[in-house]
């Protein structure tokens, strides 16, 4: 219809010119409204052209889509930041230890904190998305040594995605590419135990344990997502128990395993309970560990930084938009004692010369695990762009780029 | 007939044509639909700022190697600005190289499956000591800098390594020098704010190739 518009419309702006040509010159007022029907006429082929595409980018589509996003309906359990709480944090914390410095020593110099975790014992494991290393440091910020270094040989990291510290049994899992790494930590050496390819590889580096289990995130794409499920839960020996938790609804893959690629977990042993939520998405669900949904979570203030989805030359394209003023979850769901802690950070313009957004403002929520209820607690850490990513009873442990290089803080309230 | 004439004949004409005319206007002001092009016109940029040059000398003793890892494809690769940095971290490089008394090289890496486009591509980042492209990440540089000296596959990037060309003197048989892998800086942003940081490079990596290391 639309070519056919537009055909009829440069038809008649050929017709209005021919007869232009064809005007005896004595008749100039006609020459004029001529010219005048050939210039309204060119007008109209080019709004034509304007609005009909226009309606071609109409099959633009926005994610989350409407029945992706959940609604609530209990106000307890919608969770605000734009509140006055009782129980804001502080951060003046005792004391502040350091990892990270811009020059030093190859062990003191960070290149990218993709994951961290503690043994809940005085170390801290984090895996470095730059150096492909995965590293024990006290909590001091004294360097104990790496649990896995880059290569190709067993128990090297071809690309590791995630980490996972086994509680009281020096054991730390590495999620490597299709592979689960298993180390045991002996003093200040790390030994590889064994190497399981688990029937569902972790696709994102989200694991947690809990009560003899672990559990990751996994989607596989040529599978139809009414098949599947995308939380996968493992026994330490790396057997498949069970899967539970809807993949994200709709009908192209792509944004399925996109949606599912951002969906990050923790584990709550006290409660037996594992918390999920999907950037983009502003909720929480609670799920006990055979996959019952106990809870869900809303959070009303939460901007999500959109998905758009589109069609060039044929081919579907998606694209986070990173807004200015959206917000995301950022691979921030930890837990601790008996709670959860969600945090998101809003987005600001850069000043950079290659990031267009930067983090502002972030905003912590504590989230019971057994019942759900949660308060909120203000800032996720003392300064903007410094974020929480882990917890230990009196020790808060932060990541950030505020002194012009990456950081580990561990924050003492002691 | 007068011009009121020829509007009061046409009038129909020209009040649709006015209509048309305000809304692609006010369509076009609104930013809706960016369909009109964008003209920049640039003037060559008249610099004076000498880039790095080779050596062209035989390689001896200690030398300081940088690689950059680019790609045609790569669109943080082909950003407008990674060029200056990529000028800018070999003549800082080459200094600290310079002050250690070790000799420097930089070597270009293209992971593009057609060596022309590998070529093209590292052209515009100035002189390289050596170049290597073709077959993507299979090709020879690409296997040898993400997996003989184990990294991540991502551009762009810069690894710093160290060849020690001295400790083959003696041997009857020249064997390839030792590399030791000293520093990987991945992604435009990393390498900006490398760059800005004054290029640090992990001391005890440089004490232990420059044979100083009290550990050992």
């Amino acid at each position: 219809m639309y070519a056919q518009m537009v055909g009829l419309a440069m038809g008649k702006a050929q017709f209005f010119n021919s007869s232009a040509l064809q005007m005896p010159t004595s008749s100039v007022s006609h020459k004029f409204a001529d010219i005048f029907r050939c210039v309204g006429w060119c007008v109209a082929v080019a709004v034509t052209t304007i609005f009909f595409q226009g309606v071609g980018k109409a099959q633009t589509v926005i994610h989350p889509t409407k029945e992706n996003i959940p609604v609530s309906s209990d106000p307890r359990f919608e969770l605000r930041h734009e509140v006055d709480g009782a129980d804001f944090w502080h951060w003046n914390s005792s004391s502040i230890s350091e990892i990270g410095m811009n020059e030093g020593d190859d062990s003191q110099m960070i290149g990218v904190v993709f994951d961290l975790e503690t043994d809940q014992e005085g170390a801290v494991y984090y895996l470095d998305l730059i150096l492909e290393e995965v590293r024990a440091y006290d909590y001091e910020g004294n360097w104990i040594g790496n649990v896995a270094n880059p290569g190709i040989g067993p128990g090297e990291l071809e690309s590791p995605l995630g980490l996972l510290v086994i509680p009281d049994s020096n054991q730390i899992i590495v999620a490597d590419q299709l592979t689960n790494h298993v180390f045991e930590r002996n003093e200040v050496t790390f030994e590889l135990v064994s190497t399981q390819r688990p029937k569902y590889p972790s696709s994102n580096g989200q694991l947690c344990v809990m009560n003899g289990h672990y559990y990751l995130a996994f989607y596989d794409m040529s599978i139809p997502a009414s098949e599947q499920k995308i939380i996968h839960k493992y026994t330490l020996d790396g057997e498949w128990v069970t899967s539970f938790r809807e993949p994200y609804a709709y009908d192209n893959p792509l944004f399925v395993s996109e949606f599912a690629y951002e969906t990050f977990i923790a584990c709550n042993p006290e409660h037996n309970t594992i918390a999920v939520l999907t950037n983009h998405i502003p909720a929480m669900t609670g799920y006990s560990d055979q996959g019952e949904q106990l809870w869900q979570v809303i959070f009303p203030d939460y901007r999500p930084d959109v998905v758009k989805e589109y069609v060039r030359d044929g081919t579907i394209y998606s694209r986070v938009m990173f807004e200015v003023g959206t917000s995301t979850f950022s691979r921030s769901l930890i837990s601790d004692d008996e709670y959860f802690y969600v945090t998101y950070v809003f987005r600001k313009k850069a000043s950079g010369l290659f990031r267009e957004v930067d983090y502002s403002e972030s905003h912590v929520f504590r989230v019971n695990a057994h019942s759900g209820l949660g308060v909120y607690l203000g800032a996720a850490g003392p300064e903007i762009g410094e974020l929480l990513v882990a917890m230990d009873e009196e020790y808060r442990f932060t990541v950030t780029k505020n002194s012009g290089f990456p950081q580990i803080r561990i924050h003492s309230f002691r | 007939m007068g011009f009121g004439g020829i509007v009061g004949n046409n009038r129909w004409w020209f009040l649709s044509a006015a209509v048309l005319i305000i809304v692609s206007f006010a369509v076009g002001i609104s930013g809706k639909f960016q369909l009109i092009p964008i003209v920049k016109i640039h003037w060559p940029e008249q610099t004076t700022k000498i880039g790095y040059v080779p050596s062209y000398e035989k390689a001896s003793g200690k030398e300081l190697v940088m690689v950059f890892i680019g790609s045609s494809t790569c669109a943080y690769s082909n950003h407008d600005a990674l060029p200056a940095l990529i000028e800018d971290a070999k003549l800082k490089l080459r200094s600290k190289s310079v002050a250690e008394g070790w000799s420097f090289s930089v070597i270009g890496v293209s992971v593009d499956w057609r060596t022309s486009d590998g070529i093209t591509h590292l052209s515009k980042f100035g002189h390289f000591d050596e170049i290597m492209t073709g077959r993507k990440w299979h090709g020879t540089a690409a296997e040898f800098y993400s997996r003989k000296i184990p990294g991540i596959n991502a551009t762009p990037q810069i690894l710093v390594f160290g060849r020690d060309h001295a400790q083959n003197h003696g041997e009857a048989m020249e064997s390839a020098p030792k590399e030791m892998p000293i520093h990987r800086v991945v992604g435009l942003e990393h390498i900006e704010n490398w760059l800005n940081r004054g290029l640090p490079l992990p001391q005890d990596a440089l004490q232990l190739f420059s044979g100083t290391d009290n550990t050992m």
